[in-house]
């Protein structure tokens, strides 16, 4: 096993996911054995290869910094689950 | 006349210039099709009725006014993954997490489409953010393969392929990540083609995997797929990683000539478990491409050994990051019950998210933890520009790479189970393509014992879309279109 039920855990908190009893056994097992699958690629010996950063050689991108006056905040913001004065609505989060 | 239906998308398009067909009547009778289709194959999460009987009004406007005139597929009927957002009508992902989401904006694809003159039918079923290779991970339940209901119609563009196998629509467009155009367009007995990265903007396609997903064409035939791959294409500034090349004019590949085109086959792919007719007719096919002029060399390709480790480690890692912004505030589904914010994140992320989309945020997180950065992340990139090299070595020598597209012709529903680890088959000999960018095709060339399609795959050298256009083009000329019984 490569990853135990702690680490499991912590990162589900981490990356905010919230699991069935039933989903959590199955999702333990069934990634557990997708890393022992993945392990295989330490095989290779990689030591004199520089990691891969994009498949063509490319300069950085950029564009003007203009302000689009569209005014779309509210075709934006239309589709939030709670929404108050053009404002998105979420629990009280500061005591 | 043949059915409205069944035309050839260019075929049809000169039918509508030439005053034959109206747009009116070929967008009523594709809806017509699809109402009394989508029972039995669940092709669409949504169908655009009104948008596309308005859209027809305003096409044949156009057409009539000449505006049109330049544009090879005006009138004809497409229908979209739904990934790609379309302004105005929801796109879903087939996940409950977006089930209501509507954008406020087109896709750069859509806009293109929409000034081309392409009626858009509806929005395609596909696996939940595009992970997985059946539509079963669908939250709208998964497709049919109109080749045998029994049958997935592949994935994740399964709804795409199974749309414009069953006449449902005249083209579709996909999205590719790691074989998810190519492999569902096989099992359909269809055209697909994975273009080169950075050739289609991806603004407006809902992220998985940032680094390989691409949208691009599934179709009937050659001719038609190159005509959309042109619509479609160029460049975006309002995607930074894509391309501007000089011509995107791929209906100039379309030749009957490879005299002398030197052709690569990676022995690999046959060390692989694969169907026995599908190695038969792959062998076949190699030596149709003899016989029409091609110079064929089998070549060893060991680089592309651990590509499906590769594939697993970097689609996570991204997929993980892309689908961090899905919290219940911004849009979206938002859980009922939650005791405070950390709550609410928690439970919308739970209820909202596919049993496979969490697998895989769950190993993109371990993937990119402090302690396995450097054993899986690092290691995956470092492979991945491995496999880079081994193709550009590999395109000095050869003017396209041909294997199978699937080791396996589609599978039955009731075998798949989506819980169950196993080693993907499309991924085996599609994944590759991805990490290195380049673009490829599958295109038919069989029917196996069962009477399901077997398919092709031609990759290319990055941006040599009109090599693998003329090579598909004239092996398609030596077969006749096959099409499934509809029901």
């Amino acid at each position: 096993m490569v990853m135990d039920k702690e680490t499991f855990r912590l990162m589900a908190d981490m990356i905010k996911l919230e699991f069935s009893e039933k989903e959590e056994k199955l999702l333990f097992d069934h990634l557990n054995k997708t890393i022992e699958f993945i392990d295989t690629m330490n095989e290779l010996d990689t030591d004199s290869t520089e990691p891969f950063t994009f498949v063509y050689p490319k300069k950085n991108t950029f564009r003007e910094d203009v302000v689009d006056d569209r005014d779309i905040n509210k075709d934006l913001i239309s589709g939030a689950p709670d929404i108050c004065g053009g404002y998105f609505v979420v629990p009280k989060s500061i005591e | 006349m043949q059915e409205i239906t069944s035309m050839s998308a260019l075929q049809l398009a000169q039918k509508i210039k030439s005053r034959e067909i109206s747009v009116q009547e070929v967008v009523k009778a594709q809806l017509e099709t699809v109402y009394k289709r989508e029972p039995v194959y669940n092709s669409y999460i949504t169908v655009m009725e009104k948008e596309a009987l308005d859209q027809a009004e305003e096409v044949q406007k156009r057409i009539d006014s000449g505006e049109l005139d330049c544009s090879p597929l005006a009138g004809v009927t497409i229908a979209i993954k739904d990934n790609i957002c379309t302004k105005g009508t929801r796109t879903t992902c087939a996940s409950k997490i977006l089930e209501n989401y509507v954008p406020p904006y087109d896709a750069t694809v859509i806009e293109k489409l929409k000034k081309a003159g392409v009626v858009l039918i509806g929005k395609t079923n596909m696996d939940e953010f595009a992970m997985g290779d059946s539509t079963k991970t669908s939250y709208f339940g998964a497709s049919k393969n109109p080749w045998d209901i029994k049958c997935t119609p592949g994935g994740s563009s399964g709804g795409s392929a199974a749309a414009v196998a069953a006449e449902e629509a005249h083209v579709s467009l996909g999205s590719d990540t790691g074989g998810s155009i190519r492999q569902p367009a096989s099992y359909c007995g269809l055209v697909g083609i994975k273009p080169t990265y950075g050739t289609v903007s991806r603004y407006g396609l809902i992220a998985f995997a940032s680094s390989l997903d691409q949208i691009g064409p599934i179709c009937r035939n050659v001719p038609d797929c190159a005509a959309l791959l042109e619509a479609i294409s160029g460049h975006d500034p309002k995607d930074s990683t894509s391309a501007g090349q000089k011509s995107y004019d791929y209906r100039q590949a379309l030749l009957d000539d490879i005299k002398g085109m030197k052709i690569g086959v990676p022995k690999v792919y046959f060390e692989e478990k694969m169907q026995e007719d599908i190695r038969k007719i792959f062998l076949d096919a190699v030596n149709t491409f003899k016989d029409l002029g091609a110079r064929i060399e089998l070549f060893g390709f060991d680089a592309v050994k651990y590509s499906v480790q590769t594939y697993h480690v970097i689609a996570c890692a991204e997929a993980c990051s892309n689908l961090a912004r899905y919290d219940g505030v911004k849009y979206g589904f938002r859980a009922d019950n939650y005791a405070n914010l950390e709550d609410l994140y928690k439970k919308t992320r739970g209820e909202g998210f596919g049993y496979e989309v969490k697998r895989r945020i769950m190993l993109g997180a371990f993937v990119l933890s402090k302690d396995n950065f450097e054993k899986y992340y690092n290691k995956a990139r470092k492979i991945r520009r491995i496999i880079c090299e081994a193709y550009e070595n590999a395109f000095e020598r050869y003017d396209i790479i041909l294997c199978p597209e699937t080791l396996e012709t589609a599978p039955l529903l009731a075998d798949i189970d989506i819980t169950e680890p196993k080693k993907s088959s499309s991924l085996t000999l599609n994944s590759s393509v991805n990490l290195a960018g380049l673009p490829a095709a599958s295109i038919p060339c069989g029917l196996d014992k069962n009477g399901m399609p077997v398919g092709i795959q031609l990759i290319g050298k990055r941006f040599g879309e009109k090599d693998i256009i003329r090579a598909a083009y004239s092996f398609e000329r030596t077969r006749s279109y096959e099409r499934p019984e509809i029901i």
